[in-house]
């Protein structure tokens, strides 16, 4: 998959949304809309990883991972309800462990529902999203990649 | 694997009270442990050839990141000797046995020293707090919310949805662990709590409460170690170090469909594998309840029962201080206190006096063998580190 690189040409720094961590994931055209975690996919046993990494963990092969962009929708492994935030983040707020297509399970905060027991449930089906999900210590909004329960079709 | 070239024990133990020591430097702390353990070995200290030292912290809470060890071995009076820094975590205590008993197994050395300290207390929680979350991978989970207590109790919530174990159950492992505490001079919280205290204490990360939270503290621990040909010229009742298993978590990115073991199964396999000893054959352990609900899940992954049993095994006693297999008779990292430089040789302390007969009011019935299972920090979906110590008489 050719991955977009359009975020490293925008000229305007200033309207370039800060994001919570680097090389984790695409913001292309600085659009979160269209945001993408990088992952690596083996070509030579299929094992697909996040974080991307040049060593394969599963065949050990040093030329076969290729970067890949990773679905954005996947099963709730569990997920709690956390009533202590760490620095950048306001209690409650919820983290959770999402199960992708790929079998690669992503951590992340989980946001579009209340923080309460009741909002989410294990298995349920989650769509990720790209948005402000914390602050940096001057109080800016940093966009991370975060989940939400999926709408009902 | 390979053999060792000779066998090694344990003559001397040692531990400052765990808890809130505003008057205590971490030099103070170090330094006690470290001469309570040769107090206890009576050993001459001038015969110590090789120092371990395992801190956590310290760096990010006072600015002394590097030469740890050797400030603090300055202080005891020890200094001149090989010191050897072993950050691990929550396991880094642990990490200075494992290398102080390899060190006297090559033959290098006879006699060595193992010691762990802590200072968390030092009137911001939110710097101690800050520090504890570098324990993981902090580009990944570091910079996305991540909040221990929360990680416990993601994976809490999974082992309640897959074998049905209840909050109560839960609840039951703070209790039986408090009640264990109070028996425990050493121990930071020492007041037991009842089911209900403990499901209606402060909320903290559904279904973990306060109660079920181990607590941040000051605290050192120590060991002393030989080779075990003249392990009896020094104490008459020296405990044999079996085996000690280690390992770092496979991570979720191969561990997701539960394959590939995690590092307390591939810890407890290599240290079961080095003994020759089982599950079966454990008489006590010592198992990393940081949070409580992690004992469940710990005491399935060690072998001592199929996963989905541990609740049954507690509320039918055989965890307890009188049962086949107690665990956590030091009161747990709940209630005993978590430091987190010095918990691994603080469990060793404990398994070490139940070993000898000197555990008083909680002393099990002439224990033979105990296992220590210590882990440090979190990457992924597993432990960072894995530490598992059998211990003989």
């Amino acid at each position: 998959m050719e991955l977009n690189t359009a975020e490293t040409m925008e000229p305007n720094m200033t309207s370039k949304p800060k994001k919570i961590a680097e090389g984790l994931f695409h913001l292309p055209a600085g659009n979160p809309a269209e945001g993408y975690l990088i992952g690596a996919r083996c070509a030579k046993c299929g094992l697909v990883v996040f974080p991307r990494r040049v060593v394969c963990p599963g065949c050990l092969d040093r030329e076969s991972m290729e970067e890949t962009a990773l679905s954005k929708h996947g099963t709730l492994y569990s997920f709690s309800v956390n009533q202590v935030a760490p620095d950048g983040f306001t209690a409650p707020y919820i983290t959770g462990k999402v199960d992708l297509p790929e079998k690669v399970r992503i951590f992340a905060v989980i946001t579009g529902c209340e923080a309460t027991e009741d909002a989410l449930s294990i298995g349920m089906d989650m769509q990720m999203v790209f948005e402000a999900v914390g602050r940096d210590a001057a109080g800016n909004e940093l966009i991370g990649y975060a989940f939400r329960p999926a709408e009902q079709h | 694997m390979g053999k060792l070239a000779r066998e090694v024990s344990i003559i001397g133990v040692g531990m400052t009270g765990f808890g809130k020591h505003p008057d205590k430097t971490i030099k103070d702390l170090a330094r006690e442990a470290a001469w309570a353990a040769i107090d206890d070995s009576g050993v001459d200290p001038r015969r110590i050839q090789t120092i371990y030292c395992g801190n956590s912290v310290e760096g990010l809470l006072s600015g002394q990141e590097d030469v740890r060890g050797q400030v603090v071995m300055r202080d005891a009076g020890l200094a001149g000797r090989p010191v050897v820094n072993t950050p691990n975590a929550c396991a880094s205590s642990s990490t200075a046995l494992r290398e102080a008993w390899l060190a006297i197994a090559s033959g290098l050395y006879d006699i060595a020293l193992a010691v762990g300290f802590e200072k968390l207390f030092v009137g911001d929680t939110a710097k101690t707090t800050r520090a504890l979350a570098t324990c993981t991978d902090v580009e990944v989970e570091g910079n996305l919310g991540v909040f221990f207590p929360g990680m416990y109790a993601m994976e809490a919530k999974r082992y309640m949805y897959e074998t049905g174990c209840t909050k109560e159950q839960i609840a039951k492992v703070t209790v039986k662990n408090h009640r264990n505490g109070c028996l425990n001079p050493h121990a930071q919280i020492r007041h037991e709590v009842t089911v209900e205290q403990v499901l209606n204490a402060k909320m903290i990360a559904d279904p973990i409460t306060l109660y079920m939270c181990s607590p941040i503290g000051d605290g050192g621990a120590a060991a002393i170690l030989c080779a075990k040909e003249i392990a009896h010229r020094f104490r008459s009742d020296p405990i044999h170090v079996a085996a000690i298993g280690m390992a770092s978590g496979a991570y979720q990115d191969i561990a997701i469909d539960r394959k590939t073991p995690t590092s307390t199964e591939m810890a407890a396999e290599e240290s079961f594998e080095i003994s020759g000893v089982g599950p079966e054959d454990v008489d006590l352990a010592e198992i990393h309840s940081a949070f409580s609900p992690a004992e469940y899940t710990f005491f399935e992954e060690l072998g001592f029962c199929a996963r989905g049993e541990a609740p049954q095994f507690l509320e039918e006693g055989k965890t307890e201080i009188s049962g086949s297999i107690p665990i956590n008779t030091s009161g747990g990292l709940e209630s005993k206190g978590h430091p987190v430089g010095a918990t691994g040789l603080a469990m060793v302390h404990e398994v070490v006096i139940q070993l000898r007969g000197q555990a008083g009011a909680r002393q099990v019935s002439n224990p033979r063998v105990g296992l220590v299972h210590n882990g440090g920090g979190l990457i992924g979906g597993d432990n960072a580190v894995m530490c598992v110590h059998i211990l003989k008489r």
